[in-house]
């Protein structure tokens, strides 16, 4: 069996959970990722995003599902790595060279996953979401 | 509903039902296992599935152990490979051996009105074009579309064999969540491998840059499932349809 040190297996439903902040907790937890980073990919102030998991401040419902939306894709990612923390944190971070792009390529091409989707907010959450999808579901053709 | 439906069969409780699934699955109390049957992945899909389009409700299971396994086998291999073709991008590849959960599943009440795909008279009536079922190269819209149509007719579902599976051993695909439906679960925790050619030793699938990888078996093993010749914890080969 793979070693249970190296994974990372999420233990919430983030599908069926009405708010994201078990899974946004979950992430930053094991994966090292800052308020800063969610804030940004959310497009609120840190302060905000901070009182929000504090439960001190309601989101707005938009920015609530652009949360939701990430902390779902990030579990794909991880299932397509085997919840490889190594590997996930890897991948979060490597930054390619730019290429020409086929309907194949990795949206954030050209830069890291991190920088990609904190540039691209949401709409960057929607495309690495319909390309980790494609890749593990689709023909290729 | 009666069970008078053209070529229908029923999917009976009692018996053992086969699923594997990502482990995440597996991390709740045992009271929501059941989840792993009730359709929402597919109904989440934007992709669409072998009889599925997207956003419609699916439960994909195999009415035995191997095929359950070829199955899978087909699509770890698959998703392996397209992260070793993009690797350069990806800074990363998924490993060559990986864990999963293979479900025993068993049904509580029978599913009746089940469409019986196993021969020419079942495929002519449904307008199914006998060949596509089997091929394990790609999913066809003419299976979605039929499968729409299918469900239009009343049934709940289809049994049908598989493509992955060198002898063709039948896939359950139930229309409805059967979550409420289950009369016991059980999980395993079971590893897939990749192995290499037997010109490019070691057996299993190491080193991509001087193995050359078995495109048409790979292996399993459970600490906790019995694989058929195999002792405990021992590796069982799994030959599947590339």
């Amino acid at each position: 069996m793979t070693p249970v040190d190296q994974m990372i297996v999420p233990d919430f439903d983030s599908a069926a959970d009405d708010s994201p902040l078990t899974g946004i907790s979950w992430l930053q937890t094991n994966l090292s990722l800052s308020d800063d980073f969610f804030a940004k990919v959310a497009d609120v102030e840190e302060t905000d995003f901070s009182e929000w998991k504090q439960g001190y401040l309601l989101l707005e419902p938009s920015k609530i599902e652009g949360l939701k939306a990430l902390s779902s894709a990030m579990t794909h990612l991880l299932s397509f790595l085997n919840y490889r923390r190594d590997l996930m944190i890897s991948l979060f971070e490597f930054k390619s060279e730019e290429s020409k792009r086929t309907s194949l390529t990795p949206p954030w091409v050209g830069n890291s996953l991190k920088e990609y989707l904190q540039t691209h907010g949401v709409n960057g959450v929607e495309e690495v979401d319909q390309w980790i999808q494609r890749m593990r579901w689709t023909d290729w053709s | 509903m009666s069970s008078t439906l053209t070529y229908s069969t029923t999917v009976s409780s009692g018996i053992t039902l086969y699923r594997i699934t990502s482990l995440a699955f597996k991390s709740g109390v045992p009271s929501t296992h059941s989840r792993v049957v009730n359709g929402l992945g597919a109904l989440r899909s934007r992709t669409g599935a072998r009889y599925n389009y997207p956003g419609v409700r699916t439960v994909y299971l195999t009415e035995d152990l191997i095929t359950c396994l070829a199955e899978k086998m087909f699509y770890f291999h698959r998703e392996v490979l397209r992260g070793l073709d993009l690797s350069h991008h990806l800074g990363v590849i998924p490993p060559f051996q990986q864990t999963f959960v293979l479900w025993e599943v068993v049904l509580k009440s029978k599913v009746s009105n089940v469409a019986d795909l196993h021969s020419l008279p079942q495929f002519t009536y449904f307008n199914i074009f006998p060949s596509l079922p089997l091929n394990p190269s790609q999913d066809y819209e003419h299976l979605k579309d039929r499968r729409a149509h299918i469900q239009s007719l009343s049934y709940d579902g289809l049994r049908v064999g598989s493509s992955r599976n060198i002898s063709h051993g039948k896939l359950v695909v139930l229309f409805d969540d059967q979550s409420s439906n289950v009369a016991s679960i059980t999980p395993h925790d079971i590893d897939f491998r990749l192995i290499a050619d037997p010109g490019t030793p070691p057996h299993d699938f190491v080193n991509q840059t001087t193995q050359i990888l078995d495109f048409t078996a790979g292996e399993v093993s459970s600490p906790t499932l019995a694989l058929p010749g195999v002792a405990h914890s021992g590796w069982y080969r799994v030959q599947f349809n590339h």
